[in-house]
């Protein structure tokens, strides 16, 4: 039997401490830890190393670094590669830098605030001068125009959904009918339990929401009093509230465009064609020409989504037996006034 | 700012190496980036997908990303916290592919009691638990392969020798190698534990 420390077998100590071993194998354990005090020193390490390996959450994977290293070095040195020659400078490179560098200081400025002023960390999403895409930690996805932040709180994910906008944005809300989901828009906000909708905080009608699917709560909350009023809006359908007031409105007609910007989708719902093409000219840079004006009297009701201007007027075109003639961005449609 | 959930001990000061935002600007510096966080981070993936490869591959495009975007990457506070935040979104987007909400959800649940780390603590895990990750990387592959199965995944010797093909012999040799190495490693950190779990369990 081993007396000696360096030689016990590390496998039957740890077995010992989970109590695995039968009659035997435990009194050899014992004899060796009373026969030295450094003995029963080296069996608390190995507790105490079993104890807090066991605590790692998630688990530790197996995974070879070096390996993924030269895969990854490989990737960037091709790309790399691709994008070198090509790189274009703008005159105003170096302003947009110092822009961005100006917004980042002051994004670092509030993220200090916020980390040590306020008890409950907040994450913020702001999208600069682009359109950006990200995903919320519950799984919902959100489009986030330009200009536009978003800020939801580092206890969002424990039954909270709740997120503060400032501008124009799209979501696409995972279901979950225990845990709303509420867009929080200044004066009045959005409650949902899983839809797409659009929520703009500076429109002009004031704070605007579109639904594209499912159905959403336009609300406010008196500070004073605590009364809440409410609209219902349902998919299609729009509500807006108007600054100052406390009353949100619901108006069945949602802008057609008004998720363009987020994901090339237009609605119309018997539209008049003069409207549509409206639109249509501000999204596509077109032109749009009828043989005859009572042609632009005539009401559409279509949704499309990620289609080419060409494709769009075909199916007016076709809805309503008329024409089409095209030249480059011209578009011409003949035909007399609506067939149907 | 940290939360303990046993002994305040363990909430040791984050290393400043974890802590401080970092600026990749070369290529070297993204290779420490690459290989400080790329075993953690794939664990963490790991954690939502319960599946290796598609994990690492989660964090291979995170890390791309990374490279591709550095001249305007330094996001809010830490790159740390971005990296970890952007392997979740990672995760959450294959998810949804594997169409296993429910699974997710489960694991949201079971996080919210308090049992995983929270979305705080994740950002900042004690010096212990880095220091344990590191000493685990730092077994050989077989070895960390045998320990891991065996410590997290609760597989018997047998099962694992099956697993690996190797015998039952060499997964008892390597998990003796594997507590020594590990204990030698961690010979600094562990003393003071004892102070605390040596009298509890010999009762």
């Amino acid at each position: 039997m081993n007396k000696n420390r360096q030689d016990i077998d590390e496998l039957l100590l740890l077995q010992y401490l989970q109590g695995n071993l039968d009659n035997e194998q435990r009194s050899e354990v014992e004899a060796w830890l009373e026969a030295d005090g450094g003995n029963r020193k080296h069996l608390d390490s190995l507790e105490s190393l079993w104890l807090e390996t066991g605590r790692i959450s998630p688990a530790p994977v197996a995974v070879d670094v070096s390996a993924a290293w030269g895969r990854i070095s490989e990737r960037i040195a091709k790309e790399e590669g691709h994008t070198a020659g090509k790189r274009v400078r703008m005159p105003y490179y170096r302003f947009l830098m110092g822009a961005a560098a100006t917004i980042l200081v002051l994004a670092g400025l509030y993220g200090f605030y916020r980390l040590v002023i306020s008890p409950v960390k907040q994450v913020q999403m702001f999208s600069g001068a682009t359109v950006k895409r990200d995903t919320l930690p519950d799984g919902s996805e959100v489009t986030l125009n330009s200009h536009s932040t978003l800020v939801y709180s580092s206890n969002y994910q424990k039954g909270r959904r709740d997120v503060k906008l400032t501008g124009e944005a799209y979501f696409e809300v995972t279901k979950d009918a225990a845990h709303p989901f509420v867009v929080d828009a200044g004066p009045a906000s959005v409650k949902v339990l899983g839809t797409s909708f659009r929520v703009k905080t500076d429109g002009g009608k004031g704070i605007e929401v579109t639904v594209a699917e499912g159905q959403v709560m336009l609300f406010t909350v008196d500070k004073n009093t605590g009364d809440t009023a409410s609209v219902k809006l349902n998919a299609g359908e729009a509500g807006y509230l108007r600054p100052g007031s406390n009353q949100p409105v619901l108006d069945s007609t949602a802008v057609a465009d008004g998720l363009f910007w987020a994901n090339h989708a237009l609605d119309f719902r018997s539209m008049a064609l003069s409207e549509v093409f409206t639109i249509l000219k501000k999204h596509y840079q077109v032109n749009i020409t009828v043989s005859d004006p009572a042609m632009n009297g005539c009401r559409l009701t279509a949704s499309f989504q990620d289609e080419p201007a060409d494709r769009i007027l075909q199916v007016i075109a076709g809805s309503f037996g008329w024409e089409l003639q095209v030249s480059g961005n011209e578009f011409h449609l003949t035909g007399h006034g609506c067939s149907n | 700012m940290y939360v303990c959930t046993i002994r305040k001990e363990h909430c040791l000061e984050p290393s400043p190496q974890i802590q401080n935002p970092v600026r990749i600007e070369t290529r070297t510096d993204f290779e420490v980036v690459f290989k400080t966080h790329y075993s953690p981070l794939c664990s963490y993936a790991n954690g939502f997908l319960k599946d290796v490869d598609a994990s690492e591959e989660v964090v291979q495009e995170v890390m791309v990303r990374v490279w591709t975007n550095r001249a305007s990457l330094a996001i809010e506070s830490s790159l740390r916290s971005y990296l970890f935040r952007a392997v979740r979104n990672g995760c959450m987007n294959v998810k949804k592919h594997m169409k296993v909400r429910d699974e997710y959800k489960a694991y949201m649940e079971h996080d919210s009691l308090g049992n995983h780390h929270s979305r705080e603590e994740e950002m900042i895990i004690s010096e212990l638990e880095q220091k344990i990750r590191e000493a685990i990387d730092h077994l050989p592959m077989e070895r960390r392969k045998v320990f891991i199965l065996s410590r997290y995944e609760g597989l018997t010797y047998g099962q694992i020798a099956e697993k690996l093909d190797i015998s039952v012999k060499t997964v008892e040799n390597q998990m003796g190698k594997a507590l020594k190495m590990l204990r030698e490693e961690l010979r600094d950190y562990l003393p003071w534990i004892v102070l605390f779990f040596g009298e509890i369990f010999r009762n």
